[in-house]
């Protein structure tokens, strides 16, 4: 074998491997909402239900490694995410929406958090991240506003996006009824209402 | 014009390429496990022991997308010494016991309500010490290919009087080297 010809094959298998890695750090970096086979997609809420599992794939196992890492697997929890509204739109810092929990009659436990564009909780005023069932037991009027206002008190159905560069919500459902989640419909779960945004929005 | 040293390249080239994603995937897993246990030494997080019960402010975070609403005892299993038994103290709302391997894959898992009939702990044991006998223990058990692992208790305390209790309960957890005596 020519000189020329070995380092011709050598450089595309180096580039191959640049190339594959490159590929599998970009699609796994920018989480916006899983990608796996099991993927649940419920309006603007997905959910993947191998999370946490050696079933789960490499990709998925990789993304949730790098933005939700030690998960619970699906017969502990349920997790769907959004980062869009109801209508397709991202969640802004800007806006504020109502999200309607009524619905949410058929899981023994849950709970609503805000986490910003890394996934961490954003500083508020309140340090207030999350609404739960135990905050507001269900009936027929359960409602979640997220507000870019910061809050002077701390109110039960209240969440501030002060500081919460792109938003994002995670829903968590604890000891989930699995046969019903694999059954649920767009319906099921709350939908993200943007009220209104201030600026220009 | 295209030579057999053009083809035989594009070959490898895709083949080490799909190498090189595949090889990539699973390696972000194993850092981001490293990196978690770095973290949590860092607190100060010993390792075959659990440090006391944490509940996750904006200010003390160090895992993404961690609940607000829950106390977190955490872990850092070091197996090289031999096998290490962890179990949970009973707790009365939702809880999980939880051991992560090194691919941060859910290895085992069992709920700490006192109302739930399960066995609240379990034998992590690498490949090197399957023959010491984990008999008799009432401990379910786990063998795994590396050293090194994290237990994580979950404990549902939204509040800080529930978060309070929590700390009590976690007096009744247990992260030890396992010895048959």
């Amino acid at each position: 074998m020519r000189l020329s010809t070995f380092f011709f094959i050598f450089g595309a298998i180096l580039l191959g491997l640049i190339c594959g890695a490159g590929y599998a750090l970009l699609s796994t970096g920018s989480f916006s909402g899983f990608s796996g086979k099991d993927r649940l997609e419920l309006g603007p809420w997905t959910a993947d239900l191998t999370i946490g599992s050696t079933a789960t794939d490499a990709k998925t196992r990789a993304m949730v490694a790098r933005r939700g890492i030690l998960a619970l697997p699906q017969s502990e929890a349920i997790y769907f995410t959004a980062f869009k509204d109801s209508e397709g739109r991202t969640l802004k810092e800007s806006c504020s929406y109502m999200l309607d929990m009524s619905g949410l009659n058929f899981v023994e436990w849950w709970s609503l958090t805000i986490y910003d564009e890394d996934g961490f909780l954003p500083k508020n005023t309140q340090a207030n991240w999350s609404v739960s069932s135990a905050q507001l037991p269900y009936n027929t009027a359960s409602q979640v506003i997220l507000t870019p206002e910061s809050q002077s008190l701390k109110l039960a159905n209240f969440l501030p996006l002060e500081n919460t560069r792109m938003p994002n919500l995670l829903l968590r459902f604890y000891k989930p009824d699995l046969a019903r989640v694999k059954n649920l419909t767009e319906n099921d779960l709350p939908t993200i209402e943007r009220i209104e945004c201030r600026g220009s929005e | 014009m295209m030579t057999f040293r053009h083809i035989i390249s594009f070959f490898l080239f895709v083949l080490a390429t799909c190498l090189g994603y595949q090889v990539t995937l699973s390696a972000i897993s194993k850092i981001a496990m490293k990196k978690v246990d770095a973290r949590f030494k860092a607190r100060g997080l010993p390792v075959n022991q659990f440090g006391p019960p944490l509940k996750i402010t904006a200010e003390n975070q160090t895992v993404v997308r961690s609940s607000p609403d829950l106390a977190y005892s955490i872990c850092r299993i070091d197996l090289s010494n031999g096998p290490v038994e962890v179990r949970g103290g009973v707790w009365e709302g939702y809880s999980s016991l939880t051991i992560f391997d090194e691919n941060t894959d859910a290895i085992f898992v069992t709920s700490l309500n006192e109302n739930d009939d399960a066995v609240r702990g379990v034998i992590i044991s690498p490949y090197k010490f399957i023959s010491l006998s984990f008999q008799n223990s009432g401990l379910d058990k786990r063998i795994i290919k590396s050293d090194f692992a994290i237990a994580l208790i979950r404990r549902l305390a939204p509040d800080e009087e529930s978060y309070d209790r929590a700390k009590l309960a976690a007096k009744d957890d247990v992260c030890k080297l396992f010895t048959t005596q």
